[in-house]
């Protein structure tokens, strides 16, 4: 029974694969041919009403043609700036900053500090997230409390973090002006909501009789959580600790507040060196440089962080396979 | 049983919710309809209203021509747009409300770092009425000739530094041993990025200043000034942030405009005028060129903090620029300036070269000169 549907799903993914090729690299050829004849324009026409026709021949219900066509309206709004940005890059100006150490270090400090403050957002947060999942009195003042970092301007929440870790703070024996922590702490603050309230859907959508299930069965609540709604919720838990990544690598006021260069141990050169935070990196960039610099830093950053998207996708993918729950 | 009422309670509750939310969303769409219908209106009212004011602007234009005066009628629209560095927000901001008082104009400022503010029009293609910037040398380097013919040094500032009544020092310290409490043990001194920040590298001229000789002194030895850029660090690419980052705790003394530290509130050392960087005369200004500074940028060399201003040549009403310009160089400007923290040059400087290309508004108001000390205008 599971095997069968197991063989259909491989099935039809392997006869949509080529069409998927071909779509993207019909859209590829389409959106080099309007850029290289200066006309944009004629593209995003044209994504919209590939997407319809596309939508027609595969399924042709009114339905799906009509979602399909409203959220092709979306991606390009989402797609369209960022193709016009890479397809405008100088791609020796791109190779030069990729292969300039002083842009490695940023990358990796990059890629590295926010990974560090998503995964202590979700080490402490998937506990949480279970609580509030689960209920208990005076919850709605906890959930505010989580999703206040979301609304406080950037800048402030740095200055929040400096006045509550730093020297006259609550932790005066943590130093977090220019420091790791401190990156970490400011990063944590602003991205940790987005970590527990995705955990947090996760542990809702789960059927409460699982878990009296599992319970009835004699599992007590540490295996539960270990057997049953841990692992149905870690697609949530990959979600949220993606979301909490993304946003930490985007974060510029609070991290120029708390800490405007880092130093920070750098395994490629084996040592202690100095960097600043990508956004910090690539600002810094347009003020010294100008635009054209800048932007090639930027498109590194958004290179890397597509790839490591790309890669958690993939991997997920097959957890929740793997994860046995529907 | 229980457990049924229970669900169906929790239903209910469920239905409730879902009918407020859906009455929230529908009352959201409805409003955001309504805001977008209201705003293309809008934006036809707003193209009518221009309509009307251009009309209005030529009919005080035919008043003004009456009265001798003759600027064009796009250069004197309803509204003008102002990009300025950070330390200029506090004048800038004060002059506001008087100067759209006086000339019935809709003033927009964007403050932003000097660079930043100077690279919105080099960079990104926008248009300002008015740049203001910290170093004259930004408009003379980077926007002439390609987006200006001129500009005006208009005030000046001076470094000072500032501490928390309770920062290790802070009893002793005072003008004539600042540098003998900045280079104790344990003391963080804190300024902004030398490499994207005036500010940064001022003050680290300030430090270089106080080891050359002056009149036939120095205030202290190559050591003291070793032993003060130990204690300094750099953490942020702006000064406006180092305020909070002492009040934090976690700097000591900070060094940065005397603008920012005399209206802060908190005690600040007002320097010797041969490291403050505050005289536009050319016996100072060949004393700070001692001072260089290498950065990440490129090096930058001492010099007068001579704050420039100047209407683009891409400016939409360059008519109001030049009023703004010159309400700055007169008696009103120049008292906002002083309450502010700063030192308004009296008359302002225009540099000779392009004194040809200062509106005539201006020039009545100001001095041509072609250089300020070792400093080419």
């Amino acid at each position: 029974m599971a095997t069968e549907t197991d063989t259909r799903l491989v099935r039809d993914r392997v006869g949509t694969r080529p069409l998927v090729v071909a779509f993207i690299a019909l859209q590829a050829v389409a959106f080099a041919g309007a850029y290289t004849y200066g006309r944009p324009t004629w593209y995003a026409y044209f994504m919209v009403g590939s997407t319809a026709v596309t939508a027609y021949v595969l399924d042709g219900s009114s339905f799906t043609v009509a979602t399909a066509t409203v959220g092709s309206l979306l991606t390009v709004a989402l797609g369209l700036p960022l193709f016009l940005f890479v397809a405008r890059q100088n791609p020796s100006l791109v190779a030069e900053k990729a292969t300039d150490p002083g842009v490695h270090r940023v990358l990796y400090l990059g890629v590295y500090g926010p990974l560090l403050a998503a995964v202590l957002s979700l080490v402490l947060g998937v506990p949480l997230a279970h609580l509030l999942a689960e209920g208990f009195p005076g919850q709605p003042f906890v959930e505010s409390l989580v999703d206040l970092p979301l609304v406080v301007p950037h800048s402030v929440a740095g200055i929040l973090i400096l006045f509550g870790f730093g020297q006259g703070g609550a932790f005066p024996q943590f130093s977090v002006l220019g420091t790791m922590t401190g990156m970490v702490l400011a990063m944590t603050f602003v991205s940790a909501p987005y970590a527990v309230n995705a955990t947090r859907e996760s542990f809702e959508a789960i059927d409460n009789r699982l878990e009296y299930a599992s319970r009835i069965h004699g599992a007590n609540k540490w295996a539960t959580f270990r057997r049953v709604t841990g692992p149905l919720a870690l697609r949530g838990m990959v979600t949220g600790g993606v979301l909490a990544w993304a946003r930490a690598v985007s974060e510029f006021g609070a991290v120029a507040v708390v800490a405007y260069s880092v130093s920070f141990f750098y395994p490629l050169e084996g040592g202690e060196v100095t960097a600043q935070h990508a956004p910090v990196f690539v600002y810094n960039t347009y003020l010294q440089g100008g635009l054209a610099e800048s932007g090639a830093v930027a498109f590194l950053l958004l290179a890397v962080s597509a790839v490591i998207f790309l890669i958690v996708r993939y991997l997920t993918d097959d957890n929740s396979a793997t994860g046995g729950m529907p | 049983m229980t457990q049924r009422s229970n669900s169906g309670s929790t239903s209910g509750r469920r239905t409730t919710r879902r009918a407020f939310l859906t009455g929230a969303g529908a009352a959201t769409l409805t409003a955001l309809a309504g805001c977008s219908g209201g705003g293309d209106g809008g934006d036809g009212g707003d193209g009518g209203d221009g309509g009307d004011g251009d009309a209005g602007g030529a009919t005080t234009d035919m008043a003004d021509s009456s009265t001798g005066s003759t600027p064009t009628e796009s250069s004197m629209a309803d509204s003008m747009t102002i990009f300025h560095a950070g330390s200029l927000a506090p004048p800038f901001g004060e002059a506001e409300p008087a100067f759209e008082d006086e000339y019935g104009v809709d003033v927009n400022r964007e403050a932003k770092g000097s660079v930043a503010s100077t690279q919105k029009i080099t960079q990104q293609g926008r248009s300002a009425d008015v740049l203001g910037v910290s170093d004259f040398r930004l408009i003379r380097n980077r926007i002439l000739p390609d987006y200006g013919d001129w500009y005006a040094i208009f005030t000046t500032n001076s470094m000072s530094i500032q501490y928390r009544e309770d920062s290790p020092g802070a009893g002793d310290i005072s003008k004539d041993n600042w540098w003998e409490v900045l280079t104790r043990d344990d003391v963080t001194i804190g300024h902004s990025d030398p490499a994207v920040d005036p500010g940064g590298y001022r003050a680290v001229m300030t430090q270089q200043l106080g080891k050359e000789e002056f009149n036939g002194g120095r205030l202290y030895d190559e050591s003291t000034y070793q032993a003060l850029r130990d204690n300094s660090v750099v953490p942020t690419g702006t000064e406006t942030n180092l305020e909070g980052q002492l009040e934090s705790g976690e700097l000591d003394y900070v060094m940065y405009y005397q603008s920012i530290s005399s209206t802060s509130g908190k005690p600040f050392i007002d320097l010797q005028q041969e490291v403050d960087l505050s005289q536009a005369t050319s016996e100072y200004a060949e004393h700070y060129a001692k001072a260089e500074v290498e950065t990440g940028s490129g090096t930058f060399t001492g010099a007068p903090i001579a704050y420039g201003v100047t209407v683009p040549s891409v400016a939409e009403a360059p008519g109001r620029g030049a009023q703004w310009v010159e309400y700055f160089a007169t008696d009103a400007g120049r008292s906002i300036l002083e309450n502010q923290g700063l030192v308004p040059v009296d008359p302002v400087v225009v540099p000779a070269s392009g004194e040809d290309a200062v509106p005539d508004r201006v020039m009545d108001v100001a001095s041509a000169q072609s250089n300020l000390g070792p400093l080419e205008l």
